[in-house]
């Protein structure tokens, strides 16, 4: 119980401060996405060294985050935010189960990450982020005005985020993950 | 083969789109030097059966012709330079893996054909309609297409 609480209470960490600090590159139409969206990184990284069970400090993680960037809950374009960050949360799960389910998995090998593995799973959850966001927003609506803009821009800033994150966490915490048997 | 359970028009993918399933085992067999063929057979499918690609011209023509030929070799690629692809194994087919370049596939013919249909066609684009059909269609069309040959070229190897 004590591991599960400290392991969400890192995931939620990595997902809230990764949304935060890009505040700055937030653009003021939704259908374009923040162009380095590091929290995919963080909603990737959490389950892969932590394992599924952290999914609840992530999704917390990205409902602060978006609580406080937005702030506000009840309106439309809250809501469908909202959506989109438990999409966010849920599609790192869903790709790792894939490539486990299809024998196309490992991610660390004695203490050294595996980036090729790595790589193509950001890749895979971006796709598929991208894809659920796409059934769930109205994309005929006022809130999504260009969904090609939408489908490239979301797909292009989740892959770089995600890269990004991940090779920094693993190079700064490589040590201390190694001596916690977490690679 | 599966003509009549396509659409007539570019918004809605065929449900059943076996070329697809057609183009990935040919390029995971010979290589990617049968593009060229690949890319004709879909120009003549495009060209002549759907009559000028429903009429959208060179627009239908990249869409379905150069999108549609290069997404499977892009998704193979994709697998064999992260280092997970072993698509046969002593001699036969490893189905978790084919199946696996079969969704990478889908949902990069999917997106690609979008990003280049979006706005551009002569009829009007259902987002959802469109990424479910194309997807589902490349994804039932492959998996079908592959499963029977495989099966009918054992058989055929038996005999």
């Amino acid at each position: 119980m004590k591991q599960f609480i400290w392991f969400n209470l890192i995931a939620f960490t990595m997902v809230s401060v990764s949304r935060l600090i890009i505040v700055p590159f937030d653009h003021i139409n939704i259908s374009i996405a923040n162009y380095i969206w590091l929290p995919m990184g963080a909603a990737i990284l959490a389950p892969l060294l932590f394992g599924f069970k952290t999914f609840p400090g992530v999704v917390l993680g990205y409902f602060l985050a978006t609580f406080i960037t937005k702030g506000g809950i009840w309106e439309v374009i809250h809501i469908y935010s909202y959506m989109g960050k438990f999409i966010d949360s849920l599609a790192p799960i869903v790709s790792i189960m894939l490539m486990r389910f299809f024998h196309l998995s490992d991610f660390f090998d004695s203490g050294k990450a595996n980036y090729a593995h790595i790589m193509f799973l950001v890749v895979l959850s971006s796709l598929l982020a991208t894809l659920a966001k796409v059934f769930v927003y109205p994309m005929h609506g006022k809130i999504i005005e260009d969904p090609v803009l939408f489908v490239q821009s979301y797909t292009a800033s989740d892959i770089l985020g995600g890269i990004v994150f991940i090779y920094i966490a693993l190079k700064l915490f490589a040590p201390k993950l190694i001596k916690e048997k977490l690679i | 083969m599966v003509e009549s359970m396509g659409h007539i028009d570019f918004s809605n993918g065929n449900l059943l789109f076996l070329p697809m399933g057609a183009a990935i085992l040919s390029y995971l067999l010979f290589g990617y030097g049968v593009l060229p063929g690949v890319a004709i057979a879909n120009t003549l499918i495009g060209y002549t059966l759907w009559n000028n690609w429903f009429g959208n011209g060179f627009e239908g023509f990249s869409g379905h012709v150069i999108i549609g030929s290069l997404a499977p070799i892009i998704a193979i690629q994709m697998m064999k330079s992260f280092g997970l692809s072993q698509f046969f194994k002593d001699k036969s087919i490893n189905y978790r893996h084919v199946i696996f370049v079969v969704l990478l596939t889908a949902l990069l013919n999917t997106f690609g054909k979008f990003s280049l249909f979006y706005g551009i066609l002569q009829e009007d684009i259902d987002i959802v309609n469109f990424m479910s059909t194309y997807l589902i269609g490349d994804i039932l069309g492959s998996f079908v297409f592959i499963y029977a040959a495989v099966k009918l070229s054992a058989l055929l190897e038996k005999r």
